[in-house]
């Protein structure tokens, strides 16, 4: 049985905002579940949801087979760990973390012995004395999830609790993130809008948008098979190269360049003949052969890889990622190719809707 | 209430590393709050000789006296031996301040002219007595702060040799705890099941008799018709 059922949650704000629409999502005991999606597309809603901080306006929240819809967050059995760690300035660290298990009235001995162990846990043994104010962003983030795990909670929430630390220490506090939930094998709900932390921590993606699921699938899916041109642009970085074109006897055409298909990518596409549809390439799966001429703008040595930005046509910017360490001038023209097997091709997005990937015999792109 | 287990007693001692002493703190603030009580009342005495000569030094002495007791307060919240003796001194000294102004004022009768919330007895007692709880309140919050801090300093101060010394171990406490914890739980759920099959039995051999006796009833019921 699934830890946790969301089964078409859904909010609408006084103001008739719908900020999520037909959520659904099952959550097996310990999968870490990341939320992802730009500013204002509905994750921290959906989570708040979940926690009980706002109302579900319809749909059912069922957490361990229990209905937990209209429940105060209290009796939901969950622990929920915030971006400004939300702890309190004038007790020790030690306080903190017991202060939920005060609450409840728990035996001195119990809490000190599950504050210690979480202590362990977060190497915060040598910090219990100290205020919060004393310690580093990343001390404080782990306190706040100490606080969390002495609660032992049938469902952790965690909304972007490393949007606050800077490069370094969020990368330290992810792998931690990674052990700890292996330690814990915790059930996790994750929000962040950084595709870094989605791709590493993720058992599974729940990649979001203007409120609606757009894909949900491991990491790895979500950036070899992305669902839409949504997915494609927002998961790796730099995103995907978009190209609008025109299906023709074999070959992709637009306006600025033409490019043959493969025999797997006709069959892929036989019923779009004569029909425009959008060709999407990672900047990784651009070669450094072809017949696309680009025309260099930048070129940006990172060390292990350069990035390349150019025009082709003139007009179109894009962006190639080229493992070696290249030196080309502004201005410089070379010829660039398509890796074929991984080439990703789109339905055009209609309005709001993003395109839809071209799968073939209509393979399940993971959206509900 | 129930004794501490060693177990509980190593685990409270250890609760002594990470908490502070705040009922010991608190009390030192209650013996500062009656000291305050106390020389509200005292400044307000009606000039006499004695308070004029004295004024400057009572009020420097009171200053010292609030200052002493709120470090002092903040000393045996972190467990410091120390400043228990402190307390302990203020508050032997907060006793002797009954026999200066509050003493010679009920022998002079100068205390009635208080008039403390606009109340004027015919006599020096009435605030005589006020002075005087006033002043013994604040000292027995302060003995009592001095000796809880004490206390808990000592009981601390020895733990923590211990723990050094290597005689005890938190860790292996809390794993033995653990353990202890997980068997219990383990018991209660044998008993759970034991008492959940007995009931079903008990169910069992109930509806058993019932039909019988449902039986017996009809053939009962079958002779007599």
């Amino acid at each position: 049985m699934p830890e946790v059922n969301i089964q078409h949650l859904e909010k609408v704000y006084d103001n008739k905002v719908k900020a999520v629409h037909d959520f659904n999502l099952d959550i097996a005991d310990g999968e870490f579940i990341v939320l992802v999606g730009p500013s204002g597309c509905g994750k921290s809603t959906t989570l708040r949801m979940v926690a009980g901080l706002e109302d579900i306006t319809s749909g059912d929240l069922i957490i361990d087979g229990k209905n937990c819809t209209r429940l105060p967050p209290k009796d939901r059995d969950i622990a929920m760990v915030f971006q400004n760690y939300a702890l309190y300035g004038h007790m020790t660290i030690y306080e903190n973390m017991a202060f939920s298990l005060t609450l409840r009235k728990e035996k001195k001995d119990v809490i000190h012995r599950k504050v210690m162990a979480a202590a362990e846990i977060l190497d915060l043994k040598s910090q219990l004395n100290k205020k919060p104010k004393q310690l580093s962003g990343g001390q404080r983030q782990r306190v706040a999830m100490g606080r969390a795990i002495v609660r032992n909670p049938k469902v952790f929430l965690f909304d972007e609790p490393l949007s606050n630390l800077d490069a370094k220490l969020r990368g330290s506090m992810r792998r931690e993130l990674i052990l700890l939930h292996k330690k814990l094998n915790a059930t996790i709900m994750y929000v962040t809008h950084d595709q870094t932390e989605a791709l590493t921590l993720a058992d599974r993606i729940v990649c979001m948008s203007m409120g609606h699921v757009q894909q949900i699938g491991k990491p790895i899916e979500l950036y070899e098979k992305p669902a839409n041109t949504f997915v494609a642009t927002f998961i790796g970085l730099p995103p995907m190269n978009m190209f609008e074109g025109v299906i023709e006897k074999g070959k992709f055409k637009s306006s600025l360049f033409e490019y043959p298909l493969n025999d797997a990518q006709k069959d892929l596409l036989k019923g779009y003949e004569g029909q425009s549809v959008i060709l999407g390439v990672r900047p990784e799966n651009i070669t450094r052969d072809g017949n696309v001429k680009l025309h260099i703008t930048n070129n940006e040595n990172l060390g292990m890889n350069t990035l390349v930005h150019g025009k082709i046509g003139g007009v179109k910017i894009i962006v190639c990622k080229f493992a070696e360490w290249c030196n080309y001038k502004v201005g410089e023209e070379i010829n660039i190719g398509f890796d074929p097997e991984m080439m990703h091709f789109f339905e055009l997005p209609e309005g709001d809707i993003p395109g839809k990937a071209i799968r073939q015999g209509g393979e399940n792109d993971g959206t509900d | 209430m129930a004794k501490k287990t060693v177990n509980q007693q190593i685990i409270a001692d250890d609760i002594l590393r990470y908490k502070r002493n705040k009922l010991a703190q608190i009390l030192a603030i209650l013996g500062l709050v009656f000291n305050c009580l106390y020389f509200c009342i005292l400044y307000a005495i009606p000039d006499s000789d004695m308070r004029k000569m004295t004024l400057g030094f009572s009020v420097i002495l009171t200053l010292i006296i609030l200052l002493m007791i709120f470090l002092s307060s903040e000393g045996v919240k972190g467990y410091n031996k120390k400043f228990s003796i402190v307390l302990l001194v203020i508050a032997a000294f907060q006793i002797l301040r009954i026999f200066y102004y509050p003493l010679n004022g009920l022998i002079n009768d100068s205390l009635k002219g208080i008039g403390y919330f606009g109340y004027y007895p015919e006599n020096s007692g009435f605030y005589f007595t006020i002075m005087l709880i006033y002043l013994l309140a604040s000292s027995a919050c302060l003995i009592a702060s001095a000796v809880l801090g004490w206390v808990y300093a000592v009981r601390l101060q020895k733990f923590q040799k211990k723990l050094d010394n290597g005689e005890i171990s938190v860790e292996a406490t809390m794993a033995a705890m653990d353990e202890e914890d997980a068997v219990a739980a383990e018991q209660a759920r044998f008993a759970a099941e034991a008492l959940a099959a007995e009931s079903i039995q008990t169910d069992e051999t109930n509806a058993g008799t019932a039909i019988n006796l449902e039986a017996e009833q009809s053939e009962t019921d079958g002779e007599v018709k």
